[in-house]
Order: C-alpha cells, then structure tokens, then sequence
C-alpha cells in the first residue's frame, strides 16, 4: 500500500475512534462543551486529511457531518438520541469508506451507494439553506444500470400466496412499481401452477414471476417493494454478477471487527434483515444438529455461495489479524521511558560496583533487587491494558441496543485501571459485550413497563472490574448486572420442558435453572432480535470464559434484575505471568 | 361462417371473475368456434387475466377455435405487461374445420 494512504488510514481510524467515544460522551451529557469540541475537532481532521489525498467521497462526507456539527456548536441543534444516531451511523459509514481506500483493489466501488443514499435521507432533517442545496437528492442512486443483457440484472424469483388477489394485493401492483428503481428487462409469467377446472378457483392467484429487473438500487430497496406484501410472497432476490463482485469488494474492505456472518452480510448489502431472520427461523426449526446459518442461506437463495465463502474466507482473515495484532503492542511513551530509566539507573549501578574494588555490601544488593524488580514490573505491564480501553466499545454497544429495542440504558462502569493482559481484552470484550446485549434485550424493560413498576425508565447496566486476590486463588472478576426484570424461572422451567432438557415433573429452584441458560441453543424468545438470538447464545460466552480457565455464574432476582459474574485466574493455564495486579501490588508470577 | 361474439363485460377482476368463469370455461369446452370480444374491458387485473388464461388453455384441449377478438386499450396493456403476447394471437387449434 501507498504509504501516503496507509497514514492517511491510520489517522483517521483514530480519529474516527475518538469521533465515536465523543459523540457517546456529548450524548450522555448534551450541554458538555469538550465533547462537542472533541466531536468536531476529529470530523474536520478527517475532512482536512481526505482533502489532502484528494478522497473525495470521504472529504465530502465528513463536510455534511461537520455542517450538522456546526449547527450543533451554534445551538441550531440539540444532541438528541436520533441527532447521536446518525451521527454515529456516519462515522461508521466514514470507517467503510476509509477501509476502502486502504484497499489495493483496482475496482473497488467509489462510494457505497445504499449507505450513503440512506444516510443522506437521515441527515436532511438537520441540515438547512445551501448545505441542503449540495446535497443530491435523496433517492438517487437508484437508476437503470443500463444493462445489456440479463446477465447485468437482478433477478427476482416470486411467488405470491393465493389469497393475495382477494386480499386487494394483485402481483401486478408489486411488479409495476418496480419500475420506480429501474427498467423491466423481462417480465416471466409462469403458468405451470395453474390448474385445471375444477381445481381452478377463479378467485386464487396462481400465477409465478420471473423479473429481470435493470437497476442500481441495493437489495433492500428492492424487497422494500414487496414490504406490504412480505409476509404473503416468497421472494428470491439474486445479484447480478457486477453486484457480486462488489459484495466481494466490500467483505474485504470489512474492518477488522468480530462479527457474525450474517451482519458482515448484511453490511455488504447482500443479505437483508427480513432474509437473515427468515434464514435463522430455519435453522431454530430444525432438529438435531443445527446446518451452520452459511448453508441455510445459500440454500434458500438468498445469497450466493461464493459471497459466503468469502465472508467466512474473511473471518478466518480477521481472526488472523488480530492474533497479529495482538502480537504486536502499541506502548505508551511512558511506559517505555520508565523502563529505559530503570535499565538505566541498574546499568550505572553495575558499572560502579564493577569499578570499584571493595565488596559489595548487602544494602546494595537490597537496592539492587529493588531496581530489578522495578524494571520488570515496568516491562510486565507493556503486556498489559487496563480495563477501561474496553470502555469505548461497551458503551456503543449499550447505547445502540438500547436504542434499537426502544429501551433507555446507562451503563457504568468501575475498575477501569485494572490491567489484563491484552490478549484477553478482546475475548474478554465480545464476551461483555454480549452479556450486555443479552441484559437489555431480555433484562431490560421497556420505560413504560418500568414505571408501571415504580423503577425510573432508564435502566442501569453496570460492568464492575476487581480483584479478588484470596484463598482460592488469584483471580478478577466482571460482573455484569442491570435492574431489569430478572430471569423468569416458569418461563426457563417450561422452554427446558419443551426442549427436552427438563423432565416435566420436576420443579427445581431457581438456582439450579441458571445452568440451562447456558446450554446451546437456548433461548426463552420467540422470535430472534437482531440482537440476542443470532444463533449464538450464552453457551458461547460461557466457552470463551472456560478457554479462558474462568468460570461464568449467573444468579437473579425477581423483578430486581440479574448478574453475571466472569472469574478469570489471575495467572492463565500456560504458566506466564499473563494477567497482573494493578501497579501498586506485586506481579502474579 | 359468421360467429356471434360473446362480449366480455367491463369488469374482468376479482370482484367479477367467479360469476363470469364458468360461462366462459363452458364456451371452451364447446368445441364450437368462439370468438370472445374484449372491447368493452375496462378494468382486468391478475384474476382476469389467469381466467383468460383458462379460457385458451380449455379451449385448445377442446379443439375450440377460439379467437380473442379486439382487446381493449387496458386489456392489451395488461397483457403486454405480464409478456403474455401469444395469449391474445388467434393461434387456431388443430382442427378440422
């Protein structure tokens, strides 16, 4: 890579990381000056750096942003959740782009276009006099491809219930609209399923389509068509081959985050939301050993095989980076400079015994062990991160989830400069970071639910970091709890009961319940979140707990809330001094 | 020979489709040439056009000459839209006459 982009992509990825923690900041307290300063600080760093290595889409970008920001600073606008939203959903846009650039791909795509249309839609509302004038117009990426064959187009397979046509929804009102995102290549009426009289029943709609549809608009725009009709139409969508690639395109230019494959689907734009439930229904519904949601997908249709293989290519490729990652450290001068001085003074120290003739007293062997152990509590902690790092990203994720589900969250967090070493943060990351959307998905109530119950409507979430250096050993110790509704025993009991893990005549204590919800594949939700119910549920944070030699206990009480406590060894099962106490007390050897 | 025309009523939706289609299944079944005017069509949807549909697919399994005879504006229309060009084409049956 041009080393020129590989500054130009490392800045702003800092920058874009500062954007986001300050805008999480500005949103928890509206009126703080410094975080709207730091907000907008870091937005007109990335616009000056893309302006300098002539990137126009992301120049541009962060202009909009900026004159929203402006508009905030002068008072014109007021950091509300949705104001916080879109801002946050750009800075996640600028990451994409700016991703992008430090690709070596020759065609990858100039902007996403249904991001960038769909983020333009939720920045008008905020936007006023010439700004708006500067701005095309919502809507319009979506035009005729020009394709020249069918092979240049979308093709959409559907198949409407009978009813549709008693039910005022005729297919040809679906199939007209179509041609507001495009152009009609060919239209394929299939008679195959119409029957005879007597079986015809004149009122019943047996008629399949074929559509070769010419466009630009994303997936989503194009099952948007048939929203009004979702539930009543089997509707297969397939790329054309261009698309493809630009799915292709965009899995690689994916930052480096732990993701579920069907969220990097989604981000690319070749799977919708409606697909993605629709494909995890399925694979809750089968019995026995559960198809990975890859497979499911392919074989509904909804995403083409070589697109899966490439994201579950690319999720090998990010676990890889960041093992590497992890291998390297980022140190702080500091740190760095604390150990030199020590080497320092030890080398000096030496170098004047060594001179000198008479024999070294134990005093100055004391001090020397003093400066020793020094030094390497110095070089121990470079291993090490406190805690807090994780703040940033345990905040997004509060926030967004909360956000989402309609429900109001504060997270607090303590213990932040307790240090660990680094390469569990991240595991130790995903695993709080599911335990949290775990907590405001099924904890959580909604506001109007918790003041019915004379709880105030934002929820608390906490994350508590200790040690707990002790007669069992050393260990730390994460706890996870809010002031939810509690785990609902009956509803454990009879979900257990259901699945066969639970003899029905059995009642046991709440306690001896917990365990349950750490077996594969349970949930006590109907229908999956985007959230919770992935596919993956506490089972696997609980794995990613015990790799760790943890443990995960989880205990609740009724209408109070629930807590989930990680306990992991101080001193890892390798037998290195991993993990370390805080500066103050003695290294864990 | 001279065919008298069944004209097809204005309506050829939903709404009217279950009333009309067992008069018109009935002519395809006759055997004997029909000719169906579709001129006073003003309103067909997706249930009127499976009906004609029907109509053809019985009639050629009948040996019934049948001709769709001048399809108004809405009903060409329609039918172009669903690319169903050969519906409205007297292609005459393989028959005797």
């Amino acid at each position: 890579m041009d080393e020129a982009i590989a500054l130009f992509v490392a800045d702003c990825s800092v920058r874009l990381d500062e954007l986001e923690s300050q805008l999480l900041a500005l949103e928890r307290e509206p009126q703080g000056r410094s975080a709207l300063d730091a907000v907008f600080r870091a937005a007109h760093t990335i616009k000056g750096n893309a302006t300098v290595m002539q990137h126009g889409e992301v120049e541009w970008f962060a202009h909009v942003a900026e004159s929203v920001l402006a508009r905030l600073r002068d008072g014109a606008l007021q950091a509300d959740a949705g104001l916080i939203t879109v801002l946050l959903a750009c800075c996640d846009h600028l990451r994409f782009l700016i991703g992008l650039a430090g690709m070596e791909a020759e065609d990858s795509p100039a902007f996403a276009d249904a991001d960038r249309a769909r983020l333009i839609g939720l920045l008008v509302p905020y936007l006023e006099g010439e700004e708006l004038h500067a701005l095309p117009a919502p809507g319009l990426a979506p035009a005729r491809a020009g394709a020249a064959c069918a092979e240049e187009c979308w093709r959409l397979q559907l198949r409407f219930a009978p009813e549709v046509l008693r039910e005022g929804m005729d297919p040809v009102y679906f199939l007209r609209h179509l041609t507001s995102l495009g152009r009609i290549f060919s239209l394929h009426t299939c008679i195959d399923d119409l029957p005879e009289p007597p079986v015809y029943n004149p009122e019943l709609c047996y008629l399949q389509f074929v559509v070769l549809l010419d466009t630009m608009a994303d997936k989503q725009a194009i099952e948007d068509v048939f929203s009004f009709v979702r539930d009543r139409c089997d509707l297969q969508l397939t790329p054309p081959a261009t698309r493809v690639k630009g799915y292709l395109g965009r899995i690689q230019a994916l930052p480096d985050d732990d993701l579920h494959a069907g969220e990097m689907l989604m981000r690319v734009g070749a799977l919708t939301p409606a697909e993605l439930d629709s494909g995890l229904r399925t694979q809750r519904s089968e019995s026995g050993e559960r198809k990975p949601l890859g497979s499911i997908l392919v074989d509904e249709g909804f995403v083409p095989p070589e697109v899966v293989t490439a994201v579950l290519q690319r999720q090998d490729e990010i676990k890889r980076e960041q093992v590497r990652v992890s291998q390297q450290l980022r140190v702080s001068t500091e740190q760095l400079d604390g150990l030199i001085a020590s080497m320092g003074v030890l080398q000096r120290t030496i170098e004047g015994l060594c001179r000198r003739d008479a024999p070294v007293s134990g005093g100055e062997l004391a001090s020397l062990q003093n400066e020793m152990t020094k030094a390497r509590k110095c070089a121990d902690s470079l291993r090490c991160s406190r805690f807090g790092e994780l703040s940033r990203r345990l905040h997004r994720v509060v926030r967004d989830t909360a956000q989402e589900l309609g429900k109001h969250a504060d997270l607090r967090l303590s213990g932040g400069e307790i240090l660990l070493d680094r390469t569990v943060v991240d595991l130790l990351g995903d695993a709080l970071m599911h335990l949290l959307r775990n907590a405001i998905d099924h904890g959580l109530e909604l506001p109007d639910q918790r003041q019915r119950v004379g709880k105030p409507a934002h929820g608390t979430l906490s994350v508590e970091a200790r040690e707990d250096f002790g007669e069992t050993g050393d260990w730390l110790v994460f706890a996870v709890s809010d002031d939810g509704a509690g785990i609902d025993c009956e509803r454990v009991r009879a979900v257990a009961v259901a699945q066969g893990l639970l003899s029905d005549t059995l009642r046991p204590e709440a306690h001896a319940l917990y365990p349950l919800l750490f077996e594969p594949g349970f949930s006590t939700v109907g229908t999956p979140t985007h959230f919770s119910g992935r596919g993956v549920g506490l089972d696997v944070v609980r794995d990613a707990v015990q790799a760790l030699g943890g443990t995960l206990a989880v205990s609740s009480a009724p209408g109070l809330g629930c807590r989930f406590e990680i306990r992991l060894p101080a001193v890892f099962p390798g037998g290195r001094a991993q993990l370390q106490a805080s500066a103050g007390t003695q290294p864990v050897v | 020979m001279l065919v008298q025309p069944m004209i097809v009523p204005e309506e050829l939706t939903v709404h009217h489709v279950r009333t009309l289609a067992p008069r018109l299944i009935e002519a395809a079944r006759s055997g004997e040439r029909l000719n169906l005017d579709l001129s006073a069509v003003s309103h067909i949807d997706t249930a009127g056009i499976q009906l004609l549909l029907t109509v053809r697919r019985e009639a050629n399994s009948a040996l019934t000459q049948l001709e769709f005879a001048n399809p108004s504006a809405v009903v060409s229309e329609m039918v172009s839209f669903y690319q169903l060009d050969g519906l409205l084409q007297a292609h005459a049956p393989l028959l005797p006459v």
